[in-house]
C-alpha cells in the first residue's frame, strides 16, 4: 500500500480538517494508495502578501521535511499557491505534487488556453508568480475573481447560495469574454463548488486538490519524481532548527 | 475497471495498472515512414479511422500512444471521451518535474518533435531535441540522452521512442537508471493520465476541439482503407 502525505497549509481543528479531507471523495483513486492529512504548524493568516508567502514556505517545509523518513511515498500540498513545493523538492527524493503548477500543465493537456477562477483579487500575485516561473503567460486567457471573501477554515459552507452563482458568472466571463478553454479553480478551498460548476460550465473544470491525489499515484506508479537538476539539494537540511521553529509557532 | 483503447503506429507492449483493461490497436494504412508532412497526413487519417468509433465500442478513454500525436486532435474533435495525446501530455508532464525538458527521438523523425514543441508553445521550455539512428543500440541512445542533460541542460528527458525507434520496457528502465534526471516514457504515461482523467471526470475542452458540423466517419474509414501499397 502506497502512502501519501497531504500537507494542509493552515493549522486547523479536526472538524475543519474533515472538510479538507472531503476532497478525496470527488476523485476515483482505485486501490493501493492511502492519504494522511497534516496541517502545518507555522502559517500566515491568509495568502495575500509576500510576507505570507515566506511564512507559508517555511510552514510547509517544516511539515513535510521528514516525509520520506516517515515512510511516505509522495507528498501533496493542498494549496494552489504551490507554497513549499520548491523547498520540499530540494530535500525530498519522493514526488512532491503542488496543486498550482500541476493544474496549469494539466489544463494545457486538455485545451489551448486556461483561466484561473479565484474567490478574490488578493490571490492574484500567487498566479502571476506561478505563470512567470512556468513561462506560460501566453497560455493564460485570464485571471478572474468573483469578489468574494474566502475563509480557509470553514471554506464555502453555509454560503453556497450566494457564492456558487457568483463563481459561475465569473467563470462564464472567463469562457465567453476571455477565451478560456479550461477553467482552473484558483484555490483548493473552492473544492465544494467544483461539482456545481462542472455540471454547468461548457468546458473542463480542474479541481486542483483531487488532481494532486491522482498525480501522486501516477508518479508512484511510473517511479517518477522531480529532477534533481531543477531542484538541487542543500548541503545541510536544518531538520532540528525547523522542528524547533514548529514547536515555537505551535506554542503561540 | 476502465476500458482504454490505445492506438499504436507500431507493434509494442505497454503496461497498464490493475484498474485498467488496456486494448492496443495498430492503426491501419500507415505510411512506411513518419518523417515528412506528407507522411503525417496519412498517419492522421489512419489514427482517426482507428479511434473514431471508440465511444460506440464501449471504451471510456483513448490514448494515442505515438508521441507524434498523429490524429489526436482530430479524434478529440469527434469524441466526448478523454483522448490523451502521448506527446502533448509528456511534454507538459515533464514540466511538472523540472523547468525544462529535452526530447530523445529517432533522427529521421526529429522534425516532428520540433514541430509539436512549436505548436504547443513550449519552445522556451524545450532544452533540445537529440536524435539517434533508427537502428541505434542502447549505448547510442543513452549517449544522446546524456548529451541532452550535460550539454543542453535538460531537467527532464522525454523518450520519443514511439516515433519509430522504440526500446522495450526493460531497456527503458535501464536507460532511466543510467540518467541523472527523470525519464518520461510517453505511452505508459498516457495510460496513467487517461486513468486520472477518468477518475477526475475530465476530458478535452470542446472549445479547443469543436465538433465538426458534418462528421464524416464513413469517408474517414474509406480513406484509411483505400490504396494500400499503391
Amino acid at each position: 500500500m502506497a502512502r501519501a502525505l497531504v500537507i494542509v497549509p493552515f493549522p486547523m481543528s479536526e472538524e475543519n480538517l474533515e472538510m479538507r479531507k472531503q476532497q478525496l471523495s470527488s476523485v476515483k483513486l482505485g486501490e493501493g494508495i492511502e492519504f494522511d492529512f497534516r496541517p502545518v504548524r507555522i502559517a500566515p493568516v491568509n495568502y495575500v502578501s509576500q510576507q505570507d508567502s515566506v511564512l507559508a514556505d517555511l510552514g510547509i517545509l517544516e511539515a513535510g521535511i521528514r516525509a520520506e523518513a516517515e515512510g511516505y511515498d509522495a507528498v501533496c500540498i493542498d494549496t494552489v499557491s504551490d507554497s513549499g513545493v520548491t523547498p520540499l523538492r530540494s530535500v525530498l527524493n519522493i514526488p512532491v505534487i503542488g496543486a498550482g503548477r500541476h493544474a496549469m500543465l494539466t489544463a494545457m493537456m486538455l485545451g489551448d488556453k486556461f483561466s484561473i477562477l479565484a474567490m478574490w483579487d488578493r490571490w492574484r500575485h500567487l498566479y502571476t508568480k506561478a505563470l512567470a516561473e512556468l513561462g506560460l503567460n501566453h497560455k493564460c486567457a485570464s485571471l478572474r475573481s468573483a469578489g468574494l471573501q474566502p475563509n480557509n477554515q470553514s471554506l464555502l459552507a453555509g454560503k453556497e447560495d450566494e457564492f456558487f452563482p457568483a463563481l459561475y458568472k465569473a467563470a462564464m466571463a472567463c469562457i465567453e469574454e476571455d477565451g478560456a478553454d479550461v477553467i482552473i479553480l484558483g484555490s483548493t478551498t473552492m473544492h465544494q463548488a467544483h461539482a456545481y460548476l462542472a455540471e454547468r460550465l461548457p468546458v473542463p473544470v480542474i479541481n486542483p486538490g483531487p488532481l494532486t491525489y491522482r498525480l501522486a499515484k501516477t508518479a508512484i506508479n511510473l517511479r517518477l519524481s522531480h529532477s534533481r537538476a531543477a531542484f538541487p539539494a542543500p548541503d545541510a537540511p536544518a531538520l532540528q532548527r525547523l522542528a524547533k521553529m514548529g514547536d515555537a509557532a505551535a506554542a503561540l | 475497471m476502465s476500458r482504454i483503447l490505445m492506438i499504436l503506429t507500431e507493434g509494442r507492449s505497454v503496461a497498464a495498472s490493475a484498474e485498467t483493461e488496456l486494448v492496443t490497436r495498430l492503426a491501419e494504412g500507415l505510411p512506411k515512414t513518419l518523417k515528412s508532412a506528407h507522411d503525417w497526413v496519412l498517419a492522421d487519417i489512419a489514427v482517426l479511422a482507428a479511434g473514431q468509433g471508440a465511444e460506440k465500442e464501449g471504451f471510456e478513454a483513448v490514448s494515442v500512444g505515438n508521441a507524434g500525436d498523429f490524429g489526436a486532435n482530430a479524434l478529440r474533435s469527434v469524441l466526448d471521451i478523454p483522448v490523451v495525446a502521448a506527446g502533448r501530455s509528456a511534454f507538459h508532464y515533464a514540466l511538472t518535474l523540472g523547468s525544462s525538458f529535452g526530447i530523445l527521438t529517432p533522427r529521421p523523425v526529429a522534425h516532428r518533435a520540433k514541430k509539436l514543441v512549436q505548436e504547443y508553445g513550449l519552445a522556451a521550455q524545450c532544452a533540445g531535441v537529440r536524435g539517434f539512428s533508427p537502428d541505434a543500440g542502447e549505448d547510442e541512445i543513452a549517449k544522446a540522452a546524456e548529451a541532452l542533460v550535460a550539454e543542453d541542460h535538460a531537467d527532464v528527458v522525454v523518450l520519443d521512442g514511439g516515433l519509430g525507434g522504440g526500446l522495450d520496457g526493460d531497456a527503458v528502465r535501464r536507460l532511466a537508471d543510467r540518467l541523472p534526471v527523470p525519464l518520461v516514457e510517453p505511452a505508459s504515461l498516457s495510460v496513467e493520465l487517461a486513468e486520472s482523467f477518468l477518475g477526475l471526470g475530465l476530458s478535452q475542452s470542446r472549445r479547443t476541439y469543436p465538433m465538426p458540423q458534418v462528421p464524416k466517419p464513413e469517408l474517414v474509414e474509406l480513406m484509411a482503407k483505400t490504396g494500400w501499397g499503391a
